[in-house]
């Protein structure tokens, strides 16, 4: 009798594992890679103004680069995890974009350790987007600098650990923090869901993948702006 | 000539309004261009154009915080977006002119329309009111609603007042708590998408009723009594769902 109820038991333990599994992953699908619907329509507008303007030949590259960024965001929307060689041309193509939207009002770079094997290292697809986003915004809006400048850097740490800092110029995290409680001012949706699909995938497939926010300002240096500092097991 | 202001904090942006403005509308003339909050509230003080045309979200504030900043019911004004979901709702209440980006010649040209036609009959800009309005109140609920009248005025009505709408001959019908009646020169369709996610439900193919006016539900005859003493048809289908509904809200 005893027996029977501890398999019962058992049994029972094993389903809600499977369920909550379940339930994860359906989760996570809810939150995928996904792109600013915002930035989709300006991109379009900006390509609009080549056409009137009969620039063809940027009409054309922008419409390509626009084609290649939404072809792989629905492509790596049905994935977990790409390359670090596919992450690193979605971000130069996405931040392409960006700045034909803003000009000069933007620059960036994205600093590879050449002793990388982009091929075969694993990123999450798209975790990092909404931080290069929103560092694009942030380095724009610092009246002390003309230009915003993001800095994207993938380096090994450790034999199996891969770090990737994204870095603007903008006031920091802690000041547009004070002014986005401000009555107006939207909260950043991108960087939450990317901070919870982060949870999901370690507590799925134990990634460890870690995500930490440093306000430059709290470090001892004259400079203004954020870092998002992303590391990324290698299992 | 009618003196406009391109508020907005891309340059490809603003070029773009202006080269069309140019191309397709050439009695607006574009005087002055502004990549923000601050800058356009300083433009448009310089100017005093008749007509601006404005960015939702800036760097520094949105496109309210600019009629706050600069609004003296003396110019028109017409939102130019790309995808502002939770702001779109409140512009179209208060029947603010609004394009979307990639702007198209048509949609151009009709709010340029709308906007000439008001601008060579100045009166009250209470549309503005209602805009600003809505704007401070996150509430839904407590928004007001401009309807645009068939016989060519304009009606300010709260959201709270209204009864159910109704899909009329060359319109819409209103149907108020105290039980006036208005006649919008919107389409039935327009007011359906408008008030969803809100707390109508529209009971059958033609009518759509705010839960808090109903009285009382007739389940034998499939009938629907207002507080406003308005009776409606409910299809048997729908009615299992509305009881639902108005009960959770009640």
């Amino acid at each position: 009798m005893r027996r029977k109820t501890e398999l019962e038991e058992q049994r029972k333990l094993q389903m809600e594992a499977e369920y909550s599994k379940k339930f994860a992953e359906i989760e996570l699908k809810a939150i995928r890679a996904q792109i600013n619907p915002h930035f989709i329509f300006n991109c379009l507008n900006s390509i609009q103004l080549f056409v009137m303007q009969r620039d063809y030949e940027h009409a054309q590259k922008y419409l390509s680069d626009f084609s290649y960024l939404i072809r792989k965001t629905l492509d790596f929307s049905r994935r977990n995890f790409i390359s670090l060689a596919d992450e690193i041309t979605y971000l130069n193509t996405y931040l392409g974009l960006e700045k034909m939207r803003f000009e000069q009002k933007m620059s960036f770079e994205i600093v590879t350790d050449p002793t990388l094997n982009t091929a075969e290292l694993e990123v999450p697809a798209m975790l990092l987007q909404p931080y290069v986003e929103n560092a694009v915004k942030h380095g724009m809006n610092n009246e002390e600098h003309t230009t915003g400048l993001l800095t994207i850097r993938f380096t090994m740490i450790a034999h199996d650990m891969l770090e990737c800092l994204v870095e603007d110029n903008g006031i920091g995290i802690e000041r547009s923090r004070q002014l986005r409680t401000l009555p107006g001012h939207h909260q950043s949706s991108g960087m939450e869901i990317s901070f919870n699909r982060a949870e999901l995938l370690n507590k799925m497939y134990n990634t460890g993948i870690q995500i930490e926010i440093i306000d430059k300002s709290t470090r001892e240096t004259q400079e203004s702006g954020t870092i998002v500092r992303v590391l990324i097991p290698q299992l | 000539m009618i003196r406009a202001v391109i508020i907005d904090d891309e340059r490809n942006s603003r070029d773009i309004i202006a080269l069309m403005l140019q191309r397709y509308c050439p009695d607006i003339e574009a005087v002055a261009q502004a990549a923000n909050c601050r800058e356009g509230i300083a433009r448009i003080r310089e100017h005093q154009p008749q007509l601006i045309f404005l960015d939702l979200e800036m760097p520094d504030g949105t496109g309210f915080d600019v009629l706050t900043g600069a609004y003296d019911a003396t110019f028109e004004t017409v939102f130019v977006t790309a995808f502002e979901k939770r702001y779109l709702h409140t512009i179209r209440l208060s029947e603010v002119e609004l394009i979307l980006k990639p702007i198209d010649r048509e949609s151009l040209q009709h709010a340029v329309q709308a906007v000439r036609q008001r601008l060579e009959t100045p009166g009250k800009q209470e549309r503005y009111d209602v805009l600003l309005h809505n704007f401070g109140k996150p509430a839904r609920d407590a928004h007001q609603i401009v309807v645009p009248l068939t016989d060519g005025g304009e009606y300010i009505a709260s959201i709270e007042q209204i009864a159910y709408v109704e899909s009329g001959a060359d319109g819409t019908l209103f149907s108020l708590s105290n039980g006036d009646l208005l006649q919008s020169r919107r389409p039935f369709r327009y007011y359906t998408e408008l008030f969803s996610g809100m707390r109508f439900y529209q009971v059958n193919n033609h009518q759509m009723v705010q839960l808090p006016h109903i009285r009382h539900i007739d389940h034998e005859r499939l009938q629907l009594h207002l507080h406003n003493q308005s009776v409606l048809d409910i299809t048997e289908r729908r009615k299992k769902e509305l009881t639902t509904v108005w009960k959770q809200q009640a």
